[in-house]
């Protein structure tokens, strides 16, 4: 029998999106609860799609958050499901594990949550598919779980779901449940509904193996659309699989090359073409943005010695385009257009060749005191480490930039 | 680079002005009275230099087009320079002939200072100079300070670093301060973490919380239905004491009517339907009446009207009639229009008729061409019309060109008797720098040559022979004698160390000695030992009388015995003394013994010194043996090792002087060989260009005429190359040209024998000119159209006169059928019948009218007269129903009376089984009987106050249960309440990126803080002796020796200043300096910065603008006076609208040393 069902992991509820700094309470409300409205969002498709199923893939719950209410609200929207006659058949990954409430949470009956001691197979032979899966025992799993899984079942449309950092997939994912692609392909099965790699990606096409990808995006480097995989089946095999965005707020990076803008009025302008563009992209959705200026530019010294009105301007540029974009940040990779050969004879190309002898080891330990300092200051829970290990390696560079930018960067307004 | 004047063209003010910057005086004073143009001169040079910005004020009179800025330049290597600028967004920058010059050229020559960088450093004003002063005073005059802000120029970098200063401080430091973007980023942190803290709900907190919402609710639930039960038996008794009295009188209600059983059976309104009936059989008889005699007066009023069919029968004639009329009427309205309309398109065709030659009669329309015809004389008229200018500017173009190519070829050919046909070989760059390359290698050669001569003096001043003998002859390195002497240095030091010793050994042993013999003075002091010898003297003494008493042989003489005892007694006596005097005096023979080790100590300390001497002095003379034996020569002449030491090192510093001038003078060699190939070039040119032999004077003029020379040379070879590309071109461009004119020409035979056929056609003539018959073309395409018109409006004055006939011949005809006379016009016939017709329909609608009101009269007399014959009938059935007599009314009104008594009974009963119903709740009556059971009021009452208590106490406990579940609901969905939770969790999170984003912007500000300041340290280290110094030459010019010069000084901070030093010497801070002395040291820096830098790299134009404002007329002079010399160093342009600094400069341009320009003379 022909039916259709939607492929989802890594909801990580009540997980909040990262590096947005204030903005106003409008946006801020409309953003805010993003992975619960995402979650809104698939549990609409699948009822409008008339789903026979929704398969989840673990990691629904953020796991640092011990807050029931997050469980709760899950339960509710489980039970919308439930009405509207659409199974859920959930497989907990690591981040439910390490969860303090899954076990509490009670369910509908069509909602199935795989046993986390074995791998256990449902049957649902009203449209001729048996689900093969298995829940995460503890957060740390280190076995292969796949290996372990039941045969395929013959003449029905088997599909596996399964949490892991498959081969080849586990960049800035913990290695969990490893397994190779190989021996997915070669388990019979007629599709593998992976999760815990956030990026969505069909390794295979026969079978289908695939990652959804997560259901909302949470800082800069889950941009791009997010969502889950509707998949159509029709005798017994993959008739059609499209990735569906259910996203609320959507990631993007802008890259704005500065080397061919003449003026500050220019690269406003072009900033401003650039978010426009980027929200087009997002298709009516709020974004969360990053713009980055690279290119070598005459204004690139200006822009180092006022990196705050840089700000001010593409806030301002944001804000001419629309009220759903929210500037994560606003980096500069621009280099003031000075060549060592052209320094000039006077104090000031003195003053920039002492900068650029320093010897390599002098910026370090004055970095070492300031982070240091730094350190001891930031509480826990506002990710010191990742921070300052990123300007451990990128601060005395800019640092260089900067300071060669204040000799040269030309004659201040006041 | 001095710039020897400058062409401005169409730029401000200024549509063609030269400016001469006196090229050979150091300082220029460019003089201009208000609006004379100094201010756009100035912005004129800066704008060569840098290019015009892309907005500029200098367009507002001219506009951008024909800006041009000609400069020419002269480079401290001699080189002369011409170079255009003009406006535009790339490659706005060519040379003396027009060709393109890349930007980077100038740059170069610019030393790659930018024009911001120029602007604050090579241009000063009074008001840069002023303020300059006085940030010095707020600087408190710090040397970094002075160094970057007026050595340095870079203004802009101190005040930027203050600035960068305030926003690191804003950012972030350990030290909280709630103004710090970082600590309020924290706080904002803290509170959005506590707010998340607390919206968290755990499992367990969520379990006990829905826990007690159950309890509750359920309590409730138990306390509401016992409540429940308590109030329905309440409400039961309630009820039987509110239905006791209905029932009471509802039985004495239904007693009544049960006596009033015989009555007949009659409808409730019978006595209503009695008096009606009697009043509508009165009413119908009066009605009937009145009817009958109104339709007998109408029926006479009819028979006197009288209508004529005739008129009936022609209604719809008289109404076809009347609309032909109108038709008629509007045709005569319109008439003279139609006849204007024919008359002209009839003058339309004149003009063609006339070229046709017809007549005014002739059919147009049968000789109408095709339109396509037409189109074809319209085309060719076109093509001529277009070909004739091409052909007269083709044959024009050919005959310019023939003139130009035989100039051309007589110019080449002119060339080519010349040399200038070819290129010369060599470039200005190969050998302008010989003259200066030749006198640097004379100089250098003349100075290894005065270092040799040197050295050699210094040889034989050493005794050695010249230098040769001071190589080859064996001696020490100064190193090696500095090292021995060293090393006996340190001998000699451990001899006068060991001698010493040696003697304190000595003193000490004599000192100790002297103790010993103090302490043993009156007797040896009791020792350890000396005890102990006379214990063990007793013990012997003792011994045999001790044997003696125990063996019992006391056989001895008794002197002998006595003898015995007496030594036992001495011996015990002399033990017992020792012993006493050794405790006695411990103290002495303590220190006795001490004194006696001590001094035997210092005598073998002595010893080893004495011998450690006597091994120094023969290490000591070893070593000066083996030197003198190593260099004989050296020793003999230098015995003494500092002499020694002394000679050793001036003979290095001889032989490396010596070296060093050798190695000069091979490099000097090997440079001069490198001139050989520029002179031969020189050489070349000279003979090429044919600069006589004889007027060969120094390097430097020959070189100066052949780079002359080269430029002719250059210039003439490249207009030939010019000429021969132009010629090249241009014949190219003839033959194009004569092929163009061909092509034209076949065209237009081509159009002849088409032109012969197409005429015609339209019946024209083929001689006809080319206007005629564009003219006669455009007149046949109109006249399709006018011909057309012309036949539609002839037809349609036909239909009119038709119309009109028709009209009259069939209202005549109605005339005669109805009798009536009509008029002669048509309009008026038609107008007449209508009028005739209109006063018919009017009598004929008032006999309709009143037709209907009669029988509309008669049919009323009928309707009520059968009225009053039912209603009698009713009077009689109403007696019969009542059981009296028909037509007995008394006896009806009787029965009428006793059937409204019974019906008011019945309806009493019906009211009180409505309040039973009411005060029983809908209960039915036999159920509300049998509660009530007969009870009397008081019982009633008693059972209802009893119930009422009851239902009060639950009523409270109910509401006490019900507020116990509510606040358990409350708190459960208080605890679930999601408000503000995600808001908390945004908000920590927007907290972390704001603290991200301090943090990311401040370490590298800091960072890049914290470099520059060390830069800027070193910076000042390495400049600051030679940069106070120059400044501190100036500053005692600039204040006519008011200051001797400045110095370095540290403040009571132990900050690093630069100090003032008046005539005598001492020291002034820059805080008790006037304003004026601050501006002149300001200058001073700023002068000796720019001198630093001209040595280094090409000088570029030094631009004071206005610059002693501020002077008095001494310090001018004296400014002036530095001025004039710093233009030794580079160009000085000084521009100023003062009067007073143009008379001060006045002996200067007297000495040569300043020119004038004045801009309201040039």
């Amino acid at each position: 029998m022909n039916f259709k069902f939607l492929h989802a992991a890594d909801l990580h509820l009540d997980s909040p999106l990262q590096g947005l700094a204030a903005k106003s309470a409008g946006l801020a409300e409309r953003i805010e609860d993003a992975s619960r409205r995402a979650l809104d969002q698939l549990v609409d498709t699948a009822i409008a799609e008339e789903c026979r199923f929704v398969v989840l893939a673990g990691d629904i719950f953020d796991g640092e958050l011990r807050n029931i209410k997050t469980g709760l609200y899950f339960v509710s929207r489980m039970r919308r499901l439930a009405e509207a006659g659409v199974g859920v058949f959930i497989a907990l990954g690591n981040h439910d594990a390490a969860n303090g409430f899954m076990d509490k949470l009670q369910f509908a009956d069509s909602v199935h949550v795989f046993s986390k001691r074995k791998a256990e197979s449902i049957r649902l032979p009203d449209v001729g598919a048996v689900i093969h899966a298995r829940s995460f025992p503890q957060e740390d799993v280190r076995e292969n779980l796949a290996r372990n899984y039941p045969a395929a079942e013959p003449g029905v449309f088997n599909i596996g779901i399964l949490h892991t950092a498959c081969q080849g997939r586990e960049a800035y994912h913990a290695p969990y449940a490893p397994c190779s692609l190989a021996e997915l392909v070669n388990h019979g099965y007629q599709y593998w509904a992976l999760g815990h790699v956030h990026a969505s990606a069909v390794l295979s096409e026969r079978p289908y193996v695939a990652y959804p990808g997560n259901l909302q995006g949470r800082h800069i480097r889950e941009s791009g659309p997010k969502g889950a995989l509707l998949v159509a089946v029709e005798d017994k095999e993959v008739a059609g699989l499209e990735h569906r965005s259910l996203d609320v707020c959507r990631w993007s990076i802008v890259d704005i090359d500065i080397s061919e803008c003449g003026s500050r009025a220019d690269l406003v302008a072009r900033t401003r073409e650039h978010l426009r563009s980027a929200l087009g992209d997002a298709e009516g959705r709020a974004i969360a943005v990053r713009v980055r200026f690279a290119g070598e530019s005459s204004l690139s010294g200006l822009i180092a010695l006022d990196l705050q009105g840089l700000r001010e301007d593409v806030f301002a540029a944001a804000a001419a385009v629309s009220d759903d974009i929210w500037i994560e940040r606003v980096a500069l990779a621009a280099t003031p257009s000075i060549a060592t050969d052209a320094i000039e004879a006077g104090t000031a190309g003195i003053l920039s060749q002492e900068i650029i002898d320093l010897p390599p080891e002098a910026l370090p330990a004055n970095l070492e005191l300031m982070l240091g300092a730094l350190r001891d200051k930031l509480p826990a829970g506002a990710r010191a480490d990742e921070l300052l290990e990123r300007l451990r390696a990128e601060a005395p560079h800019r640092a260089m930039q900067s300071a060669l930018s204040l000799i040269h960067g030309g004659t201040d307004a006041n | 680079m001095r710039i020897e004047s400058l062409k401005i063209e169409r730029y401000g003010a200024f549509e063609d002005k030269a400016l001469h910057f006196a090229p050979t005086a150091p300082l220029t004073l460019v003089y201009g009275p208000n609006e004379a143009g100094k201010s756009t001169s100035l912005a004129a040079v800066k704008d060569f230099l840098f290019g015009v910005p892309e907005r500029t004020p200098k367009t507002l009179l001219y506009g951008g087009e024909g800006l041009r800025l000609t400069a020419s330049l002269r480079m401290a290597d001699g080189r002369l320079l011409t170079l255009r600028r003009r406006k535009g967004r790339g490659r706005t920058l060519t040379d003396g002939d027009g060709n393109p010059v890349e930007e980077a050229q100038l740059a170069r020559l610019l030393g790659g200072i930018a024009k911001d960088r120029f602007e604050t450093f090579f241009a000063l004003d009074h008001h840069d100079l002023r303020s300059g002063g006085a940030d010095l005073l707020t600087a408190e005059g710090e040397i970094g300070r002075l160094i970057i802000e007026a050595g340095g120029g870079l203004r802009p970098l101190v005040r930027r670093l203050e600035r960068l200063e305030a926003e690191t401080d804003g950012l972030f430091s350990p030290r909280r301060s709630t103004e710090r973007a970082f600590y309020k980023a924290l706080d904002a942190f803290t509170v959005a973490d506590r707010d998340v803290k607390a919206g968290v709900l755990s499992p367990s907190q969520y379990e006990r919380l829905r826990l007690a919402v159950e309890t509750a609710e359920d309590h409730r639930d138990e306390v509401r239905d016992e409540k429940a039960m308590a109030a329905k038996a309440l409400s039961k008794a309630q009820r039987n004491g509110r239905v006791a009295t209905p029932l009471r009188q509802l039985d004495a209600t239904r007693a009544a009517l049960a006596s009033m059983d015989n009555l007949p059976q009659l409808p409730d309104d019978f006595h209503e339907l009695v008096a009606a009936a009697k009043d509508r059989l009165a009413q119908a008889r009066e009605a009937a009446t009145q009817a009958r005699g109104r339709a007998e007066g109408l029926a006479t009023r009819l028979a006197e009207l009288n209508i004529d069919p005739a008129w009936s029968a022609a209604e719809m004639e008289i109404l076809d009639l009347a609309q032909k009329r109108a038709v008629v009427a509007k045709q005569r309205e319109d008439r003279p229009n139609r006849i204007k309309e024919l008359t002209e398109a009839e003058q339309k065709l004149t003009e063609l008729r006339r070229r046709l030659g017809a007549g005014p009669e002739d059919d147009l329309a049968g000789r109408l061409p095709p339109r396509a015809d037409v189109a074809r004389v319209r085309t060719l008229v076109a093509e001529a019309q277009r070909r004739e200018p091409q052909l007269d500017a083709a044959a024009a173009r050919m005959k310019e060109l023939d003139t130009e190519l035989s100039k051309l070829q007589q110019r080449i050919q002119d060339a080519q008797t010349t040399a200038r046909c070819e290129p010369l070989g060599v470039t200005a760059a190969e050998i302008a720098s010989l003259p200066s390359a030749a006198q640097a290698a004379d100089l250098r050669r003349r100075q290894a040559q005065a270092a040799l001569a040197k050295a050699q003096d210094a040889a034989v001043a050493l005794g050695l022979g010249d230098l040769d003998g001071l190589a080859k002859t064996p001696f020490p390195s100064a190193q090696r004698v500095t090292e021995e002497l060293r090393v006996l240095d340190e001998l000699d030091a451990h001899l006068r160390a060991e001698a010493k010793a040696a003697a304190d050994a000595e003193a000490e042993q004599t000192l100790q000695t002297i103790e010993a013999e103090r302490l043993s003075r009156g007797g040896a002091p009791a020792t350890n030992e000396s005890v102990r010898a006379a214990r063990e003297a007793r013990g012997q003494a003792l011994e045999p009388l001790r044997e003696a008493y125990r063996a019992g042989t006391w056989d001895a003489a008794p002197d002998a015995r006595a003898r015995d005892v007496d030594k036992a007694d001495r011996a015990i006596v002399a033990a017992d003394d020792l012993a006493d005097r050794r405790a006695a005096e411990a103290q002495r023979a303590a220190e006795h013994t001490q004194a006696l080790r001590l001094s035997k100590a210092a005598a073998a300390r002595k010893l080893a010194a004495l011998s450690e001497i006597e091994r120094l002095k023969a290490v000591v003379a070893a070593r000066t043996e083996a030197l003198a034996t190593a260099f004989p020569i050296a020793a003999k002449l230098y015995p003494e090792p500092r002499a020694l030491e002394d000679a050793a090192r001036r003979r290095e510093t001889t032989l490396t002087a010596a070296d060093d001038a050798n190695a000069q003078l091979d490099q000097v060699q090997a440079a001069e060989s490198l001139l050989s190939s520029p002179l031969e070039l020189l050489v070349h040119v000279e003979q090429t260009t044919g600069i006589d032999p004889k007027e060969r004077s120094t390097l430097a003029d020959r070189v100066r005429k052949a780079l002359a020379a080269i430029a002719a040379h250059e210039e003439a070879y490249a207009d030939f190359s010019r000429d021969l590309v132009k010629l090249e071109k241009d014949r190219i461009e003839l033959r194009e040209a004569k092929e163009r004119l061909d092509t034209l020409k076949a065209a237009e035979i081509e159009w002849n024998s088409a032109w012969v056929v197409a005429l015609p056609k339209l019946s024209l003539d083929p001689k006809l000119s080319l206007d005629d018959a564009a003219a006669a073309a455009m007149e046949w395409a109109a006249a399709e159209g006018i011909l057309t018109t012309l036949t539609t409006t002839r037809r349609r004055l036909n239909r009119m006169d038709e119309d009109e006939a028709a009209v009259i011949r069939r209202a005549d005809a109605l005339g005669q059928r109805l009798g009536l006379q009509l008029p002669e016009d048509a309009l008026a016939k038609v107008e007449l019948l209508q009028r005739r017709w209109s006063e018919h329909q009017a009598k004929l609608t008032k006999h309709e009218a009143l037709a209907d009101e009669l029988k509309q009269h008669q049919q009323d007399a009928t309707d009520d007269e059968a009225a009053a014959e039912k209603a009698a009938a009713m009077f009689e059935h109403l007696c019969h129903q009542a059981n009296v007599p028909e037509g007995d009314g008394a006896a009806l009104a009787k029965v009428c009376l006793r059937h409204l008594e019974h019906r008011e009974r019945r309806a009493a009963e019906r009211q009180l089984l409505q309040t039973l119903a009411a005060a029983g709740g809908g209960v039915s009556e036999a159920e509300l009987r049998a509660d009530w059971h007969g009870a009397d009021a008081d019982a009633l009452r008693a059972e209802e106050t009893k119930l009422a208590g009851d239902v009060d106490a639950l009523e409270a406990a109910h509401t006490q249960a019900i507020e116990t579940a509510v606040k358990a609901r409350a708190d459960f969905e208080e605890a679930l309440d999601e408000k503000g939770f995600s808001t908390a969790l945004a908000a920590r999170e927007a907290a972390i990126a704001d603290l991200h984003l301090v943090t990311e912007r401040y370490v590298p500000l800091a960072l890049a803080r914290d470099l520059l300041k060390e830069a800027i340290a070193k910076v000042r280290a390495q400049q600051q002796d030679p940069l106070i110094a120059r400044a501190g030459a100036l500053m005692s010019i600039l204040t006519q020796g008011a200051f001797s010069g400045v110095a370095a000084d540290i403040d009571d901070k132990g900050q690093p200043v630069v100090v003032g030093l008046d005539r005598s010497g001492r020291s002034v801070p820059v805080g008790l300096m006037s304003d004026g002395a601050r501006d002149q040291l300001y200058l001073s820096f700023r002068l000796a910065g720019l001198e630093s830098y001209c040595a280094a790299a090409e000088p570029l134009p030094f631009v004071a603008d206005d610059l002693l404002v501020h002077f008095d007329d001494a310090r001018t002079a004296a400014a002036l006076e530095v001025l004039a010399d710093f233009g030794l160093t580079t160009q000085v342009l000084l521009f100023t609208h003062h009067e007073s600094v143009r008379n001060a400069v006045e002996p200067l341009v007297a000495a040569g040393r300043a020119g004038v320009l004045d801009l309201s003379l040039s």
